[in-house]
């Protein structure tokens, strides 16, 4: 029976892929449907009408993946705790420069609230960028377990909200600015785009990992695929000529290719969450069969 | 008659607890077993045993072990701890306890 076979497999991916690559529950999931389709097919069913059946009887593999997860109790992941510093730290470095730096201090509190915002904010993003990093590494060598995936969905849900709650205060702040000094809320710098962008992209992601905290793997992803576009809006404007009114830094093509690669790198990190897990280990003989 | 959503998630616990007490099984004769013995009144979905057997082993009130059965199939068979055990006996008394509160008021009713 090659056809059920092979829909067998098909179907043990999409689980896998729901269940983050852990062999152990996909094994025995494994096993407990092919019991069903026996059964199935012993009571008079084609193949791939037990298939069907053994299916729907177990329920689709998000949905089992949200069962696990619901019982699994959050577990700690060093990761989760050790980059939690990195906003922190660049939240003191920027109290510390503002300190030194008199003058970003006369040109007064708003300015100031507006920098720190979004320097938090992206700090934040920093923390999600390190954070989708270590879970791609983890999810290509040995792929971590239910309750600590849950307690990355939930500091990632935090670091999303946290970023794009940031961005917006920033936004708004450097808007008000702009209109007390520039005479228009909006349209005096692309980086505002660039941060508004970012802002939606974290929001949407927070209230999806929220609604359907069971995707964490697409949500880790899509993450990675928002810190491109706060790179991007953030210093991509610098490399456009008549934009260059940060000091008028002199961009070379070496720094505008270094640019293009940090953008790129995060996505590019992102898309190697596409192969299938563990494809780094070492293989062991098939659990099941 | 269809048991409330609440019912069945509370009972599976002493349910899968009282199945492993008379010897290791792994999960789908458990839910078989369920089947049998109510007679076909308490239908779990398949889904739902494994993440309570799952939780029972992170609490070590069970233990899993993989085995080669006849037809040459691993399956992850479970059996009970001493924990588990206790945890069963404390289960029990709670039930018959509500059982019997039930019971008494339904009789008195009835009465």
């Amino acid at each position: 029976m090659p056809e059920l076979e092979a829909l067998i497999q098909r179907w043990k991916t999409e689980l896998t892929m729901a269940f983050g690559g852990d062999a152990e529950i996909v094994a025995e999931l494994e096993s407990h449907l092919r019991e069903e389709i026996e059964n199935q097919i012993r009571a008079g069913q084609p193949p791939v009408a037990a298939l069907a059946a053994a299916r729907t009887k177990l329920g689709t593999p998000v949905r089992l993946a949200a069962e696990y997860a619901r019982v699994a109790s959050p577990t700690r992941w060093l990761p989760v705790f050790v980059l939690a510093a990195i906003p922190v730290l660049m939240v003191a470095f920027f109290i510390v420069v503002t300190i030194a730096t008199p003058t970003l201090l006369k040109k007064g509190a708003l300015l100031l609230f507006h920098a720190g915002a979004l320097w938090t904010g992206y700090s934040l993003a920093l923390y999600v960028c390190l954070l989708g990093f270590c879970y791609v590494a983890c999810w290509l060598v040995r792929p971590i377990g239910l309750g600590q995936r849950r307690q990355l969905g939930r500091a990632l849900n935090v670091a999303n909200a946290g970023a794009a709650l940031l961005l917006l205060a920033g936004i708004s702040l450097g808007s008000v600015r702009a209109k007390e000094h520039m005479g228009s809320f909006w349209n005096n710098d692309p980086r505002e785009i660039g941060a508004l962008v970012s802002c939606v992209w974290f929001a949407g992601l927070s209230i999806l990992g929220c609604l359907l905290p069971g995707r964490q793997h697409r949500w880790v992803l899509l993450s990675l695929v928002g810190v491109s576009l706060c790179i991007c809006g953030c210093v991509g404007p610098e490399l456009i000529g008549e934009y260059r009114h940060l000091g008028g830094f002199p961009w070379s093509m070496q720094a505008a290719c270094l640019v293009a690669a940090t953008t790129l790198t995060p996505s590019a990190i992102a898309c190697l969450g596409f192969f299938p897990p563990g494809q780094l280990k070492l293989r062991t003989p098939a659990a099941t069969r | 008659m269809k048991l409330f959503k609440e019912l069945v998630a509370a009972s599976a616990v002493p349910v899968v607890l009282s199945i492993l007490s008379n010897g290791e099984s792994y999960g789908y004769t458990i839910l078989q077993r369920v089947r049998d013995l109510s007679g076909g009144e308490i239908e779990w979905s398949d889904g739902m045993l494994y993440p309570v057997l799952h939780r029972l082993e992170s609490q070590h009130l069970v233990r899993a072990r993989w085995a080669v059965s006849d037809t040459g199939r691993k399956r992850k068979y479970y059996a009970l701890t001493a924990a588990g055990k206790r945890a069963l006996a404390e289960q029990r008394e709670q039930w018959q306890l509500v059982h019997q509160t039930l019971t008494n008021l339904w009789g008195l009713g009835h009465a």
